[in-house]
């Protein structure tokens, strides 16, 4: 069992060594000059003909003219050493900037995370276990056609009922000025309220989708048609049997959403001016802020390979058959 | 009987909301009253001329929608075709040879899945040259892992078929192989999964032009919205521009969905 | 969190203190506004009083936090603002100058005759500012007096150019020693001696807080006792938070409200829309260094073939005007009401192209180059963070053109990336370019500034232009160089009708500026032409009712 979690973990950081080197070139070979971004154009054009030996400093500084394997390990050891630079657009250092980011997309998506895991939990067993029965009939269209409205369209039409017509909560932002204390705390839930419930719905209908599919199948199983026609009660049978085996892939995947914690909420982001990791990330790449946006790319990757590592251990540790493959071994 | 056709309502209701929009996808010409370029007097509402009214630019915004099908569909299936390739084409190298072969495409797979995907794609759409092209690599680029991973387990299962067997010990070509026996047995999961890759690459097309990363000069439904919504129209309570797009979005991605959703539900029974 | 909420107490009543005397005063003659909201879409993120960025970098223009050395008036005229009084040599080489003794930095250090010369020293040397390159000395003729001598008549074009540029006096013991001055992130690189001083800011509200320092009363006591800049994160919240009341006015720098945001607000109560006749414009240069833009006869057709109607509702809604053949609107100064305005015919244009010899020789409906090879114009519009409107614009001209047969696209490459944009305008790789002056250009330098290929020595930034024609040039720098404004506006009538006799570039569209401001609680807003309510005198003529 060990040998076996070793070899997850060891993967693991060979994934994240591949994605580090994948984001190194990703942005060395995209065209456009960074130096133009670091001194603005105006000045840049200035120093271009004035003054080439400030620019050359500058360049110097930033390591831009080193050849490309010495800036690859010029990258590793800063990596290694978490320091990622400072972020051409507020000249902040970059990873300070990521992690405040981190922080308010965490705020808005930690609870999406859970409260839909719950719901779409609950929600899913009832529809699963009595398929065809009024519960599902009238939940499974619904969380289907949730699903296939794009997240945007979606924010768009919540945005306009419950922030402009019904004016409930407010339009954009994340705080209202001059808060403190307290009151500043409430005026953070007063402005989550609505990319949350967004973001809740898109997650549940998925989650209900798996919970769902998950029990409907263990159902048909020959041990669960055993146990109901020996007589045992169905409550009993839903709860000791199917339950505790459908839990399995659905816990699965639900450690496996912890991945998209940080990256998965670029959208909603953008429309309620949230400042999180995704608008940020969008923010970087229209500025051209590579140092932002890199850092941004490598930690959102690191998150999914963190919970797929999670997940797979969760597994070993749940299903009784893989531990005895490993004994075995 | 009645339970059969219970079972395919869904798949045949599906088969017609995409039957409807590929239709006027076909004839945009004939259907569209206007062209979508041409320019008349801006910001009017519904009329007998206009059935939804004008844009910013005095554009016949029901002419736009019905050329946007065009483009939309256009993109979502072409980019459904990359990802279904690619993603097949890697499940049947992995799952048949095994090996080498398999454990490289296993674990490339694993990397592209530990990708974000929307900031990859904002990331490349940003950079590539803009247009179709890009916008189908950029939408392709981490999609296909999923279909790789379960055409890969079906591969697999398929590989330990009697009739698989006996060819391989034959020395049946692996082509052969592949080509005329393991991809019919595939057909419709393949289908399935196919459909499934336009819903969501229809989708990410909308996220895109949302963000004003979608196609420029080419009216697509994201396109149409992105518009309505930079240009006010949300503001202005101008409901007949910016709810058709989001209502034909939503109702082609649920067409997809419900064909690959139960066309697989009726491959299992 | 903890620790702005002590340091803003202690200023509160740092504040109050220092106030008192001044406030008992004051009462009897003019309500002071006890906090004025502004609203901004920049944000409020980067405090450095070195750059322009950022919701406080761009309030600078306005002598917010920075003692700027003079300030242009709702006539355009330059005005003194930290400085005392100014004076301009005839040759136009020497500026000589008085300033104030009592002013302080916002640490509490007195602004000294140090710290004058040194800023440009500063500006000179380290910034490297160009319109300071040919100074030659700074001398300090008294107290408080100090005199610049510039190699070339330079002192009328820096003291014009630097109205939008952050020339405000910079502390010695501050910036001394500073060469990478934009990476300076600590409270220092806030500080100024201008009106008001940065309290507290919050990144996650998108707010910063200032007080006024009453020492540096530029023009008279300062009638607002604090200022709060919130970011909005466009133009639409921005309206809504006016309309409900959280803010009392805007400041967006040159980039007035859409025409389509403009018209839900029209009709609220307490809210006047501030119009203004803009004095920017969006301009079409067409590239001179290849045909089709090389013809005369391609130019004059081509604009005879756009649809301004469409241009200006697409551009400024209802309230748009078909432009004037000089560019330049008529709410800048030596605007030459002269000229004919741009005409809409697309039978002419066609027939000109005809005349001309763009014949459809191969019958696919678009026109050919006179020797017979194909046509196909490319379309730029200038990259900008946002490109909604400039693709709409691009859009009409598109179709304008493709009605009388010029076969045209858009340059997709230029749309999506800033430096191949820039790179095909240095070059002149264009045919059709979609440029923006905007009213801080338009203030001084002018849309022509745009236009020209070469410029004179030391200068080198935006090249965009394809005329190379000398007498243009000279003309050019013979009006910003002016000494006195009846040069200025002869020199300016002189280029509004080269571009009419030539047509190498044409505007598209002359604008209302919208700045809406509340109406319910002070007076005494002035609202500037193209800038809004918020301005230099801002800050001591508002007051309460």
């Amino acid at each position: 069992m060990h040998k076996q979690i070793w070899k997850k973990i060891g993967i693991a950081f060979l994934t994240i060594y591949i994605i580090i080197t994948i984001s190194f070139i990703l942005v060395h070979v995209m065209p456009g000059d960074p130096i133009i971004h670091l001194v603005g154009q105006e000045e840049y054009y200035y120093l271009l003909d004035n003054d080439p030996e400030t620019l050359n400093k500058m360049i110097e500084k930033y390591g831009l003219d080193d050849s490309l394997s010495a800036q690859y390990f010029k990258y590793l050891k800063s990596i290694v050493t978490f320091d990622f630079g400072i972020s051409y657009t507020n000249q902040m250092p970059v990873l300070g900037n990521v992690m405040r980011a981190c922080s308010w997309t965490l705020l808005l998506s930690v609870p999406t995370w859970i409260l839909s895991g719950i719901f779409g939990a609950v929600l899913g067993v009832i529809a699963g276990w009595k398929p065809g029965k009024l519960f599902d009939k009238i939940m499974t269209p619904i969380f289907l056609v949730l699903n296939t409205i794009p997240s945007n369209c979606l924010c768009l039409l919540m945005l306009i009922l419950f922030a402009y017509n019904l004016k409930w909560f407010p339009i954009n932002g994340m705080v209202s000025p001059g808060k403190i204390g307290l009151e500043r705390t409430l005026s953070i839930l007063h402005h989550m309220w609505l990319p949350i419930i967004i973001m809740v719905i898109f997650r549940t209908a998925s989650d209900f989708m798996l919970m769902k599919s998950a029990v409907s199948q263990i159902r048909k199983e020959e041990y669960i048609l055993t146990a109901t026609s020996k007589g045992i009660p169905e409550k009993k049978v839903l709860f000791r049997h199917v339950m505790r085996n459908a839990m399995l892939p659905y816990m699965t995947s639900f450690c496996m959403q912890m991945g998209g914690l940080l990256s998965g909420s670029m959208v909603v982001e953008v429309v309620f001016g949230w400042k999180g990791m995704g608008m940020l990330m969008y923010n970087a790449v229209q500025n051209r802020d590579f140092p932002t946006a890199q850092l941004c790319f490598l930690i959102s990757a690191f998150c999914v390979v963190i919970s797929n590592l999670i997940s797979d251990m969760i597994n070993i540790w749940i299903d009784p058959r893989l531990k005895e493959d490993t004994a075995n071994e | 009987m009645n339970k059969k056709k219970k079972r395919n309502l869904p798949m045949i209701s599906g088969i017609l909301m995409i039957s409807f929009f590929l239709f006027i996808a076909v004839f945009a010409e004939q259907i569209a009253p206007y062209d979508p370029t041409d320019m008349m007097q801006g910001y009017l509402p519904p009329s007998k001329e206009h059935i939804l009214g004008t844009n910013d630019v005095g554009q016949d915004i029901f002419s736009e929608m019905i050329y946007g099908t065009r483009v939309s569909l256009y993109i979502g299936i072409f980019a459904a075709f990359v990802v279904t390739g690619i993603g097949t084409v890697m499940a049947m190298i992995s799952g048949y040879f095994g090996g080498i072969a398999d454990k490289v495409i296993t674990a490339v797979t694993n990397i592209a899945m530990a990708v974000p995907s929307l900031p990859l794609t904002v990331l490349l759409v940003a950079y590539l040259k803009p247009g179709k092209a890009s916008l189908i690599i950029a939408i392709s680029i981490t999609a296909w892992t999923g279909t790789a991973r379960i055409l890969r387990s079906r591969v697999q299962q398929l590989c330990e078929m009697p009739f698989i067997k006996i060819e391989k010990t034959m020395g049946v070509h692996p082509f052969v192989i592949l080509w005329k026996h393991l991809l019919p047995n595939m057909k419709d999961i393949i289908f399935t999964r196919g459909a499934l890759a336009v819903s969501s690459a229809m989708m990410t097309e909308s996220s895109l032009s949302f963000l004003g990363l979608g196609t420029y000069g080419e009216k697509s439904w994201g396109n149409v919205l992105h518009y309505a919504f930079f240009r006010n129209s949300i503001m202005k309570q101008q409901v007949w521009w910016y709810i058709p797009p989001i209502i034909c979005i939503s109702i082609a991605v649920l067409g997809f969905m419900l064909i690959g959703y139960y066309g697989q539900q009726k491959k299992e029974e | 969190m903890k620790r702005k909420w002590v340091s803003l107490l202690l200023s509160t009543t740092m504040c109050m203190m220092i106030a008192v005397p001044g406030t008992a005063n004051a009462e009897e003659a003019v309500k002071h506004v006890e906090n004025l909201m502004i609203g901004t879409t920049a944000e409020n993120n980067v405090f450095n009083a070195q750059t322009q960025s950022d919701a406080f970098g761009r309030m600078n223009y306005n002598g917010l936090t920075q003692g700027n050395f003079v300030y242009r008036d709702e006539n355009n005229e330059v005005q003194p603002y930290f400085f005392k009084s100014f004076e301009i040599s005839e040759d136009g080489k020497q500026l000589s100058f008085t300033f104030p003794l009592d002013a302080v930095w916002h640490d509490g250090q007195p602004v000294t005759s140090e710290d004058i010369v040194f800023t440009f020293e500063f500006m000179r040397d380290v910034k490297k500012v160009g319109s300071l390159q040919n100074l030659e000395k700074i001398e300090l003729t008294g107290e408080d007096s100090c005199l610049l001598t510039f190699s070339e008549p330079d002192a009328y074009y820096w003291l014009n150019s630097s109205c939008n540029n952050n020339a405000c006096v910079f502390a010695k013991h501050i910036w001394e020693g500073v060469e990478d001055y934009s990476s300076v992130t600590g409270p220092e690189a806030a500080i100024g001696c201008g009106p008001y001083k940065l309290v507290w800011s919050d990144q996650d509200s998108q707010t910063s807080y200032y007080e006024a320092v009453p020492e540096n009363d530029f023009l008279g006591e300062i009638t607002v006792d604090s200022v709060t800049l919130q970011s909005y994160s466009d133009e639409s919240t921005l309206m809504m938070a006016m309309m409900q009341g959280d803010i009392d006015a805007m400041y967006n720098y040159a980039n007035p409200i859409d025409a389509p945001v403009i018209d839900t607000v029209k009709g609220t109560s307490d809210i006047d829309l501030g119009e203004s006749a803009f004095s920017g414009c969006y301009q079409l240069e067409y590239g001179k260094d290849r045909m089709p833009g090389s013809d005369k006869n391609f130019r004059e057709a081509a604009s005879m073939a756009l649809d301004y109607e469409q241009l200006a509702s697409t551009i400024n809604g209802e309230y748009g005007q078909i432009p004037g053949k000089g560019i330049i609107p008529p709410s800048c100064k030596g605007y030459d009401e002269t000229l004919p305005t741009l005409e809409y015919n697309p039978d002419k244009a066609a027939q000109l192209l005809e005349e001309a010899g763009y014949k459809d020789i191969d019958g696919d409906g678009y026109r050919e180059m006179p020797d017979g090879s194909e046509m196909d114009v490319s379309v730029t519009p200038q990259y900008s963070s946002s490109m909604d409107l400039r693709m709409r614009i691009a859009e009409v001209i598109m179709k304008s053109l493709d009605e009388v047969g010029i076969k045209n696209h858009l340059d997709e490459e230029s749309i999506s990336n800033s430096e191949v944009w820039e790179d095909n305008m240095t070059k002149g790789n264009y045919d059709l370019s979609i440029t923006l002056t905007t009213s801080g250009m338009a203030s001084y330098s002018t849309a022509f500034r745009y236009f020209m290929a070469e410029l004179r020595e030391g200068e080198s930034s935006w090249i965009w232009g394809t005329v190379r024609d000398e007498e243009f040039k000279k003309d050019y720098y013979a009006m910003t160089q002016a000494v006195s404004d009846e040069v200025y506006i002869e020199n300016c009538k002189k280029l509004q009708q080269y571009m009419a006799d030539t047509i190498d570039a044409q505007a598209l569209c002359w604008e209302t500026a919208f700045f809406p401001y509340r109406t319910d609680k002070y007076t005494g807003w002035n609202n500037y032409p193209s800038w809004g309510v918020i301005n230099s005198t801002t800050w001591f003529e508002l007051t309460a009712k």
